[in-house]
């Protein structure tokens, strides 16, 4: 396996903000139908964001997005370019010192001519105003956000959006539960509902009785990926996380959950699972790039499907109710094993998803829940 | 990289040490973690309000090749009290990524003539933390991390490093002998400095001792082959017992160690304790 993958390509992340947007290597990459300026894949998704978020110019969503684009994220689906102007424009209202800070964009250049870009976002925000979450806490929070987006002739044109957003509201002093129950009043619309189902039914056929089994002769970035889902995620084989996570792996999942070493990794997982325990996993997406001599990055767009098994008492009358995540991944790498993981998905919408499922109406905290 | 971070809180140099940091740098103290100039910034103005301009007192550097490691004190003279800190730093020897800075706060509170309370309720929020319940024993054919597995040393400073490892991780008091020098100096945050490791085996067996199901992890680690000196960072999961309840905590922890002749002879163990009582809501003093 070689690391030295693509390092003519911009990587985000020595490199200080004042460079990044202002480019002055050569062009590294075709981008047939791209503005000229840009010169790889890396450059276009870190520009083109700080131009529509950080300097705000919302309606270069008009520029950089084709008209339609479907957005998938755990919380609806958007399919055109107008609700992609006016959900940024509703979160920059409610936030509006929202950074976005680039930690690494993890790219592939597909078959069919596109671009597939994996992008790793820390963001700082101040909640000034009301948003999804509830009334404005004017608390500022953290939040980690993944955006896979398809890239073509200059405009995304599709994308999957998840966003770490129980650890932001944990920092907000808002509740996971009263969160997940205002979610669960959003109505969905006909295509979310489709595409949801039919995720369901696709990961839940997961043939996961079937060894994958890694060695150094089979071992390929892709094989180590669907290794790691069939063994530790679908066949719940826990003391095989030597087999893909270094002694000291640092492991950050949704919710503040963050652990090193594979006897916490492990601790993680099984609790995490275990409110799934039929939890099949799929990975639908691999993309790597090299990050050093020794070392690189992964990039895993996964789904995770089953029945809801509660641990949280609040939830109970929930038992029984499909379980759908969609989720992503970051691994870097280092001589075939994991050493930092960031995972990313929207345990709000993943519970709201349930609630609204079931039609259980469930009581805020306030009402004595 | 060193002397910006000294001259950050003895001569408020800012700009210096900004010129350190990329727009996507985080800075941890007091377990809250600050993300990019801005946030990083205003927490650098917070600390030079408490603690800034003061004269430096004593050094101790730990230069690796990606992690390095900065203990220093600060001392005002007028009042005579010091307060010491740590960095643990990933860098490119231009920018720093990231780094955790572990105040001891309860020095601070004493320099400052404040009690722990007023200062635990200045401290940030800590950064919220979901600690999963896991197996903490350490099972024939189960790995846990070792300090070679992290850390090229010679030899010599790779076995005295599991020695001080085992000591942790596996309560091998009788260890304390054949890896300290007799007259070694140990600083533990809170307690003091003391002469001789006698001072630490009695912290240990009280931190084990008031802590369930402890486990302690490696995070990183760093040799400094001039120096002969090592930077751990590292935590201290458990059940912590406080008036008939049982809270899961997590002890983040720097250690400093420097050696002679293959003895352990300075070690400055680094806890925020004041910043561990905000997160977990445990009452001072912790032990």
């Amino acid at each position: 396996m070689t690391s030295k993958l693509n390092n003519t390509v911009t990587q985000v992340h020595w490199q200080p903000l004042t460079q990044l947007l202002e480019p002055t290597g050569e062009k590294q990459q075709t981008l047939s139908g791209f503005d000229e300026e840009f010169i790889d894949i890396v450059d276009y998704i870190i520009r083109i964001t700080h131009r529509i978020w950080e300097q705000k110019n919302v309606g270069l969503c008009y520029k950089y997005y084709s008209d339609i684009c479907p957005v998938f994220t755990l919380g609806g689906y958007f399919e055109c370019v107008e609700q992609v102007v006016q959900g940024t424009l509703k979160t920059i209202a409610a936030f509006p010192d929202r950074s976005l800070i680039g930690e690494n964009v993890i790219w592939k250049e597909e078959e069919d001519k596109t671009y597939y870009s994996s992008h790793l976002i820390t963001s700082i925000m101040t909640n000034t105003g009301n948003s999804d979450f509830g009334l404005a806490t004017n608390k500022t929070g953290r939040v980690t956000t993944i955006a896979d987006c398809v890239c073509f002739e200059n405009k995304i044109i599709k994308e999957w959006l998840v966003r770490d957003n129980s650890f932001l509201i944990a920092q907000l002093g808002i509740d996971l539960i009263d969160a997940a129950i205002h979610f669960a009043k959003n109505v969905q619309n006909d295509t979310f509902n489709t595409w949801y189902s039919d995720e369901l039914d696709r990961v839940r056929q997961t043939e996961h009785r079937i060894a994958l089994t890694l060695t150094d002769k089979n071992w390929t970035v892709d094989n180590f990926a669907q290794s790691w889902a069939q063994t530790i995620f679908n066949q719940k084989q826990f003391s095989t996380l030597t087999d893909f996570y270094h002694v000291a792996a640092a492991h950050q999942w949704p919710g503040g959950r963050k652990s090193t070493g594979l006897a916490q990794i492990s601790g993680t997982l099984i609790q995490w699972l275990a409110q799934c325990p039929d939890a099949k996993m799929t990975v639908d997406h691999i993309g790597v790039v090299g990050f050093d001599e020794d070392t690189i990055d992964i990039a895993l767009r996964w789904s995770v499907a089953g029945t809801y098994s509660p641990h949280i008492e609040r939830l109970a009358t929930l038992k029984g109710n499909n379980f759908f995540v969609l989720g992503c991944t970051h691994l870097r790498v280092k001589n075939q094993k994991i050493i930092k993981e960031v995972t990313v998905f929207d345990e709000i919408s993943l519970y709201a998803n349930i609630i609204r499922d079931s039609g259980v109406s469930l009581p805020l905290l306030q009402e004595g829940a | 990289m060193f002397n910006n971070l000294i001259e950050l809180y003895t001569r408020g140099d800012i700009s210096q040490l900004s010129s350190n940091i990329l727009h996507n740098s985080s800075w941890k103290q007091h377990d809250f973690t600050a993300y990019g100039n801005m946030q990083i910034e205003q927490l650098w103005l917070k600390s030079l309000e408490k603690f800034g301009f003061f004269t430096l007192s004593k050094k101790q550097t730990v230069q690796g090749k990606e992690f390095s490691a900065l203990y220093f004190e600060l001392t005002n003279d007028e009042a005579n009290q010091s307060v010491s800190i740590t960095f643990f730093l990933e860098h490119n020897k231009v920018h720093i990524k990231r780094l955790h800075c572990i105040v001891d706060t309860v020095r601070l509170a004493q320099l400052l003539n404040l009690t722990p309370e007023q200062v635990i309720a200045e401290l940030p929020s800590p950064d919220p933390l979901f600690l999963s319940q896991f197996d903490h024993q350490m099972h024939p054919q189960s790995y846990h991390a070792m300090p070679s597995d992290i850390c090229d040393m010679p030899k010599g400073i790779a076995q005295v490093m599991t020695q001080w490892w085992n000591i942790w991780q596996e309560k091998h008091l009788a260890s304390f002998e054949k890896t300290y020098h007799a007259d070694a100096q140990v600083n533990i945050s809170g307690f003091g400095s003391n002469q001789g490791y006698g001072a630490l085996i009695q912290f240990q067996l009280t931190l084990h001792n008031r802590m369930n199901r402890n486990y302690c992890q490696l995070e990183q680690l760093c040799f400094d082959e001039e120096q002969n000196t090592v930077a751990i960072q590292w935590h201290i999961d458990g059940d912590y017992l406080e008036s008939d309840t049982i809270k899961r905590i997590r002890i983040p922890i720097t250690s400093i160690i420097r050696l002679e002749h293959n003895l352990i002879v300075e070690e400055q163990f680094q806890v925020d304790w004041l910043a561990l009582c905000k997160g977990f809501d445990l009452s001072y003093p912790f032990l």
